[in-house]
This record gives structure tokens, sequence and C-alpha cells, in this order.
């Protein structure tokens, strides 16, 4: 893997987050298969139909009392801004993260987004994001709540508009959940996203002074520069590849001409913001724990 | 040493020797009087009749002992009742006789008003002949005396033949109030002789209708075909003793003798084939307190069918219970269009002595798929959430409003009907006694065999959007098709004798070109089997000779009558409460079709009945036997069911979606892995 840029360790996600994320991973996985089961009532039988439903509506209230938690947790902490788009070239950005995906991850490119304490995710896990909890988790949480409130009122429409919709996006977000889990493969080792969602911390590209401009940019919002490499690169980079011989050094000068890694440390600033000042806590902490 | 007793135990000890040499004579004497007791006071006949004696008069005034003429109810009723306000207040009077000539929206092209008066049923298939519309116009009733006011549209032969065939159903009165007074005896007797009555209507006595009604009072005997009056039944005063005539509100068994098979006293249960009883034989409705196992029909499962024919007759309630009369000061419920916005409840009500003057007769009735009689009244009628609660009576039940906003009460309450009903009527063919061959669910074999094994049947739900609600509803409802001849110009059916001509010779024997055909297995009879017009040939040969008879075009229409069932519910023990007999994809209880012809005359698929308030959304089938299953359809439709319906795009399209993600997935983890491997990694 291309990733011998120097790294070191520390804590991404604390505690509570870690716990936010698997109880919403699993209350959204069961709330799932009690879906299924109530919508496939006889041939999925595990819980019953009955009881099924009643896990359903009591996941789905846990769940909307978790989501408003962790609402007040991110916008307390001021960790919304890994889920909100800073850059005004945001969208280019996104191309080139999607060009990624598409081309680079096979050719062993580096990440053009190098995950770390300041920015979790990249342009296109933001869209995603923004996708599942502007629009897809609003309309679960008002289609659920028209349903289960149809009880004594009417809804504006039928129930089975209501119910199909509420189906549809429960498929939406089940395919998002399969993708999802693929995407933490696609780390600096197939496991590094899921150990550090289990365990809070995960390696990070080191900051150097000649950081990427795009991540100055991401962090800056200045406008990004042309995404086309010259063909010589990519000839090179083609040539790199046939022969095998894809190493370290040359990886490292990927990494250092072309791929945005770090936001602003303490190099690229006179004065330590309160992150920074985290970053470091987190950081003794770590070494504490990698002491003990 | 002899044992010394005392006087008072030597008492003692004598009676219990003489009682012990007495004992059987005692047991028989208390035997005897138990027997008197039940005879004296049978189990059906509690209610206390507080009528004054009655004088019976003749139309003249003049007391029928006297005159010997027929009882007439208008005058002797009327002495105390207002009768032309019960006979103007009177649905059962005038059977649709008011509105005639005003065709209802939806209604078939063959009928000239709603009710049984100008509605053509097919089942009892009587209809009256379009006339010229110059005479038309004139076809009106008049509203006051609910009589014809001119015998233009509607011959006079075609009102007798009305009369010959639907009679029988008719309390007497409106449209008919010239030849039959409204038989106030019929109702409101508590040993009404139907036979008689409908003897004497037999005989063209229809004035003398009311009159034999008494006969199992003793007050009037059938003397060789002639009424007379039995002096001895009468008081000295020449009143009517009210011992022998008890004047009670109507019971069910009165309703029963028009409307279906109700059974208030000990007798047991007995269905039987055939249009007497409608509701039973449409429906299999039977509304009576036995257990089904006490019943002398051969039940499937019989002993373990300990449940009542109807709960509501087990808990002594009739049939005016429900259906009673609207200013009834007892049961009165003033409409919310009339009630005064300011009281929920409003004390000025009728007294009793006015409401026994002026008892409107507009009985209050519910909302049936199938009548299209007094639909005004639709609604009037107390349901049953007016008197159960059943949000407590249903704590078990998860979401109950929402439950109950979809479902009918008879919807789980009607999980089945125990007794046979008519699911086709082939007016296509005759049987030997000029009748349709009839074919009947709930039974195998021939269902005039009392051997025959009743296995009843599921009634097929389709929902239903009751006036005063704006959703649907689930009702449970029996399917009926009919299939008969058409043709002329205009079209109208084939009249039965018309059909006999085509079917018989002059002898009474089928036509033996006809029976040829029809005999498929050549032993010289047709059975109802046999009795079938299932190929072109068949049908063909009936047609060519109606066309012979001068009927033009004649050609076979079919179509299909829901009938919505709402009596015979079962106690809470009987009704469905399984989760899964609703929510689940396999869910019979909702998704289950119903089987509407066993077979189709000329290959004529029927078509529902355009004036029905049920949702008749839904496909048919056809299996190989030839039968005909209609299925609702309810997977996307507007009653959705947790657990069974679905938008099927919706699931295909989220289907797609997850297998496109799998593929992309594997696509994508395959050339990373094989990249890797070229990449030496």
């Amino acid at each position: 893997m291309a990733h011998a840029a120097a790294t070191k360790r520390v804590l991404i996600y604390t505690l509570y987050e870690r716990l936010w994320h698997w109880l919403q991973a699993g209350g959204i996985l069961l709330l799932l298969f009690t879906g299924a089961e109530i919508h496939w009532a006889g041939r999925i039988d595990v819980f019953g139909f009955d009881t099924a439903v009643k896990i359903h509506d009591f996941l789905a209230a846990v769940l909307i009392l978790n989501a408003f938690l962790g609402l007040f947790f991110f916008v307390a902490t001021g960790n919304i801004k890994h889920y909100l788009p800073h850059s005004r070239d945001y969208f280019s950005l996104a191309l080139r993260q999607g060009l990624y995906y598409i081309r680079g991850i096979f050719r062993k490119e580096p990440h053009p987004f190098e995950r770390n304490t300041e920015r979790r995710l990249n342009p296109i896990q933001q869209l995603t994001y923004i996708m599942i909890l502007n629009v897809l988790i609003p309309i679960q949480v008002v289609t659920g709540i028209l349903m289960w409130t149809s009880t004594k009122y009417e809804p504006f429409t039928t129930l089975g508009v209501i119910a199909g919709l509420h189906t549809l996006v429960a498929w939406v977000l089940l395919a998002v959940i399969v993708v999802h889990i693929y995407m933490t493969t696609t780390g600096h080792t197939p496991l590094e996203h899921i150990r550090t969602m289990l365990f809070g911390w995960g390696e990070v590209v080191e900051v150097s002074a000649g950081a990427s401009q795009a991540s100055k940019r991401l962090e800056q919002s200045e406008p990004a520069p042309p995404l086309a490499k010259t063909d010589d690169e990519d000839a090179a980079h083609a040539a790199t590849e046939r022969s095998g011989e894809l190493d370290v050094a040359a990886s490292d000068e990927d990494a250092a001409s072309d791929r945005p890694s770090e936001p602003p440390s303490q190099a690229d600033s006179d004065e330590p913001t309160e992150n920074e000042s985290k970053r470091k806590t987190g950081r003794k902490k770590g070494s504490k724990r990698r002491g003990a | 040493m002899k044992a010394h007793t005392s006087p008072f135990l030597e008492t003692i000890l004598g009676v219990v020797s003489r009682f012990r040499a007495q004992r059987l004579e005692i047991v028989q004497l208390l035997l005897v009087l138990a027997a008197l007791l039940l005879l004296s006071t049978p189990a059906w006949s509690q209610s206390v009749s507080f009528h004054p004696d009655i004088d019976l008069l003749d139309k003249e005034g003049q007391n029928v002992l006297d005159s010997g003429r027929p009882v007439s109810t208008v005058r002797s009723c009327g002495e105390c009742h207002d009768t032309e306000f019960i006979a103007r207040h009177s649905f059962h009077a005038d059977l649709g006789a008011r509105s005639f000539d005003r065709v209802p929206a939806g209604a078939s092209p063959y009928d000239r008003g709603s009710g049984i008066f100008g509605r053509f049923d097919p089942n009892l298939y009587v209809w009256f002949e379009p006339k010229d519309p110059a005479a038309h116009a004139d076809t009106t009733f008049d509203d006051t005396v609910l009589r014809p006011k001119t015998p233009g549209g509607v011959d006079a032969d075609e009102l007798e033949r009305w009369l010959d065939q639907l009679g029988r159903w008719h309390v007497g009165g409106g449209p008919f109030a010239d030849r039959m007074e409204p038989n106030c005896f019929l109702c409101h007797l508590d040993v009404s002789d139907n036979d008689a009555r409908l003897r004497a209507m037999e005989r063209g006595q229809y004035e003398w209708a009311a009159t034999a009604t008494l006969a199992s009072t003793g007050a009037v005997v059938d003397r060789n075909g002639q009424w007379r009056y039995n002096a001895k039944a009468f008081d000295p005063d020449k009143s009517i003793n009210l011992e022998r005539v008890r004047i009670l509100d109507p019971s069910s068994r009165s309703c029963g003798q028009c409307h279906g098979l109700a059974v208030d006293g000990s007798e047991p249960v007995e269905w039987s084939v055939g249009m007497k009883n409608p509701r039973t034989e449409l429906t299999g409705e039977i509304f009576a307190a036995q257990k089904l196992y006490h019943t002398r029909m051969n039940l499937a499962g019989k002993r373990d069918l300990t449940r009542p024919w109807d709960v509501h007759a087990e808990r002594l309630l009739d049939c005016s219970s429900c259906h009673h009369s609207p200013n009834n000061p007892i049961f009165a419920r003033e409409s919310a269009n009339t009630k005064p916005d300011h009281l929920a409840f409003d004390a000025l009500k009728l007294s009793i002595g006015e409401y026994l003057r002026h008892p409107n007769h507009q009985l209050v009735k519910g909302h049936s798929s199938a009548q299209n009689l007094a639909n005004g009244l639709d609604g009037s009628m107390r349901r049953c959430e007016d008197c159960h609660d059943a949000m407590n009576e249903h704590a078990w039940l998860p979401r109950k409003e929402r439950h109950f906003r979809a479902l009918s009460c008879e919807a789980c309450h009607l999980p089945e009907m125990h007794a046979p009903a008519r699911m086709q009527t082939d007016w296509t063919v005759l049987n030997q006694a000029r009748g349709p061959v009839v074919v009947y669910r709930g039974v195998d074999g021939d269902p005039n065999d009392p051997l025959a094994l009743i296995k009843g049947y599921r009634p097929v739900l389709l929902e239903r959007r009751i006036s005063d609600e704006q959703r649907p509803k689930l009702f449970p409802h029996n399917l009926l098709s009919t299939f008969y001849w058409v043709g002329g110009e205009p079209q109208q059916p084939v009249s039965v004798e018309l059909l006999a001509q085509a079917y018989f010779d002059e002898s009474g024997a089928y036509h033996e070109d006809l029976r040829k055909a029809l005999d498929s297995n050549g032993d010289g009879a047709l059975s109802a089997e046999e009795l079938r017009l299932d190929s072109d040939a068949k049908t063909q040969l009936v047609s060519a000779r109606l066309q012979a008879l001068g009927v033009k075009d004649p050609h076979i229409v079919g179509e299909i009558q829901p009938y919505s069932i709402h009596h015979g519910a079962a106690g809470r023990g009987w009704a469905t409460r399984d989760c899964a007999a609703c929510h689940q994809q396999e869910a019979q209880v909702v998704s289950e079709g119903m089987r509407v012809a066993a077979y189709l005359p000329g290959g004529v698929q029927p078509a529902f009945v355009t004036d029905s308030n049920a949702d008749l959304r839904g496909s048919f089938q056809r299996a190989d036997d030839g039968s005909l299953s209609f299925v609702p359809e309810r997977r996307s439709g507007e009653l959705y069911v947790f657990g069974f319906s679905a938008w099927p795009w919706v699931d295909l399209f989220g289907l797609l979606m997850l297998v496109g993600s799998f593929l992309g997935i594997m696509g994508h983890a395959g050339l990373r892995v094989y990249h890797a491997r070229m990449g030496g990694s």
C-alpha cells in the first residue's frame, strides 16, 4: 500500500463518538431486519410480527433520541465541521476523490485527502452523510412517525404511499450501508477504519512542511488547481506500476506533490488552535496508553 | 334392653318412613308440576303484551263476526293507531313503489326503480317491461295514498305477476293497498300464521291475507278454501280474545318469515334450499340463539361447534333491538343533522302515547351492499360500536384505533359462515321445476340431501366505504353470480315462459335435440351437472330455439352481486384474533379470493354490478375445472395491511439497487485485489 508517508497514531474518535456510532449501526441494522420481518411477515419469522413491530418502534425512538444527542454533541464540540463542506471548490475536490476510487486506488495512488483529527471525511463522504442525515433519515423519521400516529390521526395521504416511501428509503439505506462497510476497507489496511471506529486510535499522516495544498484549500476554502496530471506524471506512474517497482520513495514523492493530507499543524500556523491543543492532548493520552 | 325413643323422634321417623313409601308418587308429582310450568311459559314468549282488546272490523267498520268479511287492519288497528301515517312511513309497505321509474345511478338497464318493486333481481327473475315513453310518463304512484295513479307504464297483468311471484315478501299496502291492506298481524302477532297467509295469496285471496295470518289463533279457519271465523275464539263482546292473540313488538321470528332463517323458539335450526329465506339463501346468515351443535344440519365438525348461531340472539336480542322504529322513545337517537348544536342530549322526546299513535315504520337500517331500498335511511341504525365499548373489549389488540378504522366488527366476528350460500344462479337453463340451476358454496353434494356435509365457507373481505365515514373498511361478503338470456329491442331478460317454450315440449319434457345435446352421460335424464351450456354447440342450440320464438339477438349475460354479511356474529372466543391471519404474506383472510362461478354458461365471463358500494377492484382467475374466482386487489390498495401489502416496484427497485451495490463492490474489490497482485504487494 502506498502509505509510506510518516504516520502517527492519534485518537480520532472519542469513546462517546464510538458508542454513538455503534449504537446507531446496531440499531439501524436491527431496524432494517425487523422492518423486513414486518414487510415480509411470515416469510421472515424470527421475532414474530407483533414483537417485531414493538422492537421496530422502540428502536426507532431510541435512535431518534440518539440522533438528537449526537447532534447536540457534534454542535457543542464543533465536530459538526467534519460533516460540512468547507471549500468553495468542493465539487472539484469531490471529483478528485471520485477519480481516486475509480482509478487511483487501483494504481496505488495515495489518498487524495488523508484522514486526520481535523478532517475525518473526504468530500464524497461528506456528500453522502449530508444526503443520509438530511434527506434519507428525515424521510424515514417522518414516514415512520406518520405510520405510528396513523393509529390516531389520518395521514395526509394513504398509508400505502407512506409505507411505500418508508420501504423505498429503507432499501436505499441498506445499499448505502453495504457500500459504507465496503468503503471501510479502503484505508491504509482493510481493517484500519473499522479498528479505528472500534478503538478510537488511527494512523494519520504526519504533518510536514510540504503539506498538500489541497488540504490547505479544504481548510482555507481556496480555489483548487487543475486536477489533471501532466502526461509525464501519468506515464511515469504507469511505468512504475507495470514494473512493479513502486517504492516508498516514489510514493512519498507522489504524496508530496499530489496528495492533500494534513490540516494546518503547529508547523503551519504561529499559534495553536483549540483543536490543535486537543490533538496534542490526544497524543499525550495515546502515548500514555501505548506506554501502558 | 328395649331402647326408649321420644315422641318427637317417633314423629320424624314416621314422616321419613311415609316419604320412603310414597316417594315415587311425590317425584312423579314434582315432574308433572315442572312440565306444566315449562309448557305454560315457553322460553321465547317471555314478552308481556299490554295490548287492549281488539274489535276486528271489516272495511265498512262492521265487526267481522257479523259481516264475515276480511279483517281490515286499517279500520281495526286504525281505531288507536294512525294507520295511514304508518303506511306512509313504512318502506316495508312501499318496497320502492314511491321511487318507481326514478332509477338510481348505476342501476341495471332492466331496473325501473329501487327496492323489490321495480328493481330487477336476477335471483327472483321478476321485472317490469319498459313501456312506450308517452305512457311511461304517467307511471307514477301517488305519494299520498301510495296507489298507482295511472296504470300507464305497468300493465295490470304485470302487477298481478309481481304479486304472484313476490307477494310473499310484501306486507301489504303500498302499490297494492287496494287489494291487500298492510298486514299488521304478520309482524306484531306472536303466533302469526305465515303459511296460512301464503295459502290465501296463492289462491288469489289477497284481501284475506291479513285475516288468514290469524289462523294459528283459531279465530279464523280454512274451510275448503274459504275463510270462516270461529266465534268461540272471540269474547262475548265480539272482541278478540287476547289470550289467543298476543300483540307484541315484532320478534326475530316475525322478521324471519320474510328475511331469513331466524329461530327464537326451541325447534332446531334447519337450513333448507330456496328463496323462502332469502338472506340465508344468499349469504348463509342464520339468526338463532342455539348452539351450532344442536342443529339437525349435517355440519362438519359439529361436535366442536359450541358457539351459538348468533351471539346477539343468544343474549336475547331480536331484530327490532337494532332495526327499531326511529321515533321509538326507548331507542330514539336524533340525527346529527337535526339535533340542535348546543345540545348533547335532547330531552324532548315523544311520549309513549304519541309514539303508539304514530309509530314510524321506516325502520332504521345499516348499509347493505346489495339493497337499494330506502337508501335515505342508510346508516340510521346503531352499529356495533354504538353499543359495545370496543376499546375496552379489545385490550389485547395493539393499535386499536387503526384496526377499528380499517376493519368492520363483522370482518373478525364473522370469520366463517356455517350454512351453505348461493354461489351461482343459472337462468340460461331451466330445471324440470321451471327454475334455474343453482350452485351452492359450503356444502359437499346435493344441498337438498340432508346427509350432504355442510362445511360452510369463509366470506371474502371487500372494502366498503359507508357513507358517514371517509375511510373504507373491510366487510365480509358473499359473491353471487347470475347468468340469464337477454334479447329483443331494447334488450330485456328472456322471460321464464319463453325459456320454458325453448326447453320443453308440450308434454313438459325437454325437447329431444336439447336433451341429447345436454345428456352427456347418455342415461336419458338430465342431472344438475348436465344442465349447463358449457359448449358453443349447446349455447347455439338454445339461442336458435329462442330466435325461433321471436327473440332478437338472444345472448347470455352474467353479473356478480356482492352481498354483505352482518348477522350470525361470533363471540370473542370464535372471532379472528391472530395477527398472522392478516399480517403475513400468505394471509388468507385478506388475500383469499372467492369462487364466483362453478362454470361459465356460454363461456360468458360475468361482470360486477355497477351499483354496489363495495370496492370491487381485483382480478378474475379461471381454474382448470372451468370455475371462475375473484381475487380482490389488496397488495397495493388503499387499505394497506402491514406484512401483506407492498408496492412490488419498490421491492424490485430496492433489490436491484442492492444487487447492483454488491456487484459494484465485488468488481471494485476484485480489481483492487488484481492490481495488488499485479503490483506484487
